[in-house]
């Protein structure tokens, strides 16, 4: 008969993977049951802080490779794809995004899809320069009349398409799950505009780190990505755009978001030494 | 090796263990100062069952729990006293320098023989 504490103990199992639950699962339960006090139906924090530990660690292994470069190569990729949803939610006609100028010009979009997909082929493979090289000529051709009826906006753009697309020049480390991350983003994005969704996006992540349910070091890669992203594109219309803006508005657009962009990437850099560093002893 | 690897190998000299078995021995062993968690453990146990230093010894349904017992291998017991004769090689060198020095001042006296006046 199945008691309370055991029913508990397979909750917390869920911080696995089903494969490993599979193997492992049955045997975990009766370890922890047998480690918990008589009269508990829950196990004890050390054993929850483990498992919780162990089965993230174990995830990431499966899904994102075993080098620190792995696991900020998934942040990068997982980031630029939420990046990329966000904007495209923040575009379509109807939605709750206030800034969005207007849908972007087709044949950038045809370009940056096709430079999506020579990145994926086995020539482009590691190849950066390609893909730099290939954004610069796709620059020049862009008639300068329009270069200067844009403004900042095909600067940004292109700015935002090397950022999401240098992260696919390789090996996909995600897992096909991570395709729901630019759908979310697009719903999110549409339906509550794309500062809402940013904004939420990186308060879950402070608050679940904070509470220690994150301890993941992909996703403080994956936030320090899409943090990037954004202060790209305020840094270009503050730069290109010229406008009259106030110190504040600079420092809350500016300065908190490179700091906490910085405080990400610390933590994602230690994350993933300390996950490369259990593994391997 | 780390801390709590070392003390799970050590627990299996005793002979095949499952996991609750290997929790308390590692405990007694460490004099209560290591008490390896769950997860930590089954971790331990992944890594070590792949450098194949440990592997299954049997299978078995008690009182409706699984068990599944582990035992050493020869590269498992030869790493792990490997593993102590570095670790006594490193502390006799602490503990002769150490003692060597004087109590009292807690300074260090000079290694060349040459007595204090």
């Amino acid at each position: 008969m199945t008691t309370k504490l055991e029913r508990n103990c397979r909750l917390l199992l869920r911080f696995y993977p089903r494969a490993y639950r599979k193997l492992r699962g049955p045997e975990l339960v009766a370890t922890l049951a047998d480690s918990t006090p008589p009269n508990r139906s829950f196990p004890t924090f050390a054993n929850t802080r483990s498992l919780a530990t162990a089965g993230i660690r174990e995830r990431i292994a499966t899904s994102a490779g075993e080098s620190p470069g792995d696991i900020r190569r998934w942040g990068a990729q997982s980031g630029s794809l939420l990046a990329l949803g966000l904007q495209i939610g923040s575009r379509i006609p109807g939605g709750a995004s206030t800034y969005a100028p207007a849908i972007p010009d087709p044949r950038l979009i045809v370009a940056f899809l096709a430079l999506c997909l020579l990145s994926r082929t086995r020539s482009a493979r590691s190849s950066i320069p390609v893909t730099l090289i290939t954004l610069g000529v796709l620059w020049e051709r862009i008639p300068p009349s329009e270069r200067r009826m844009s403004g900042w906006h095909y600067p940004l753009l292109l700015f935002f398409a090397s950022m999401s697309i240098l992260p696919f020049v390789g090996r996909w480390t995600g897992s096909r799950r991570s395709l729901a991350l630019p759908v979310s983003a697009v719903l999110l994005s549409y339906t509550f505009g794309t500062s809402f969704a940013v904004g939420s996006f990186m308060i879950f992540l402070l608050v679940a780190s904070t509470l220690g349910a994150t301890i993941d070091p992909r996703w403080s890669f994956s936030a320090s990505y899409l943090l990037t992203v954004q202060i790209l594109n305020v840094g270009s219309w503050l730069l290109l755009g010229r406008p009259e803006v106030s110190t504040l508005f600079v420092f809350q657009s500016l300065i908190i978001p490179c700091a906490v962009l910085l405080g990400f990437l610390a933590c994602g850099t230690l994350g993933a030494r300390r996950y490369v560093r259990l593994r391997s002893t | 090796m780390r801390e709590p690897t070392y003390f799970v190998l050590a627990s299996l000299l005793e002979g095949p263990g499952h996991g609750y078995a290997i929790i308390q021995r590692t405990t007694e062993l460490s004099q209560g100062r290591v008490t390896v968690a769950v997860g930590t453990l089954y971790g331990a146990l992944d890594r070590l069952v792949n450098d194949e230093l440990v592997r299954v010894h049997s299978e078995e349904v008690v009182d409706g729990r699984f068990r599944r017992s582990y035992e050493l291998t020869d590269a498992g017991r030869s790493a792990l006293t490997d593993e102590a004769a570095r670790m006594s090689i490193a502390a006799t060198a602490v503990l002769s320098h150490a003692a060597m020095s004087t109590p009292k001042s807690g300074k260090r006296q000079p290694s060349r023989g040459i007595k204090p006046a």
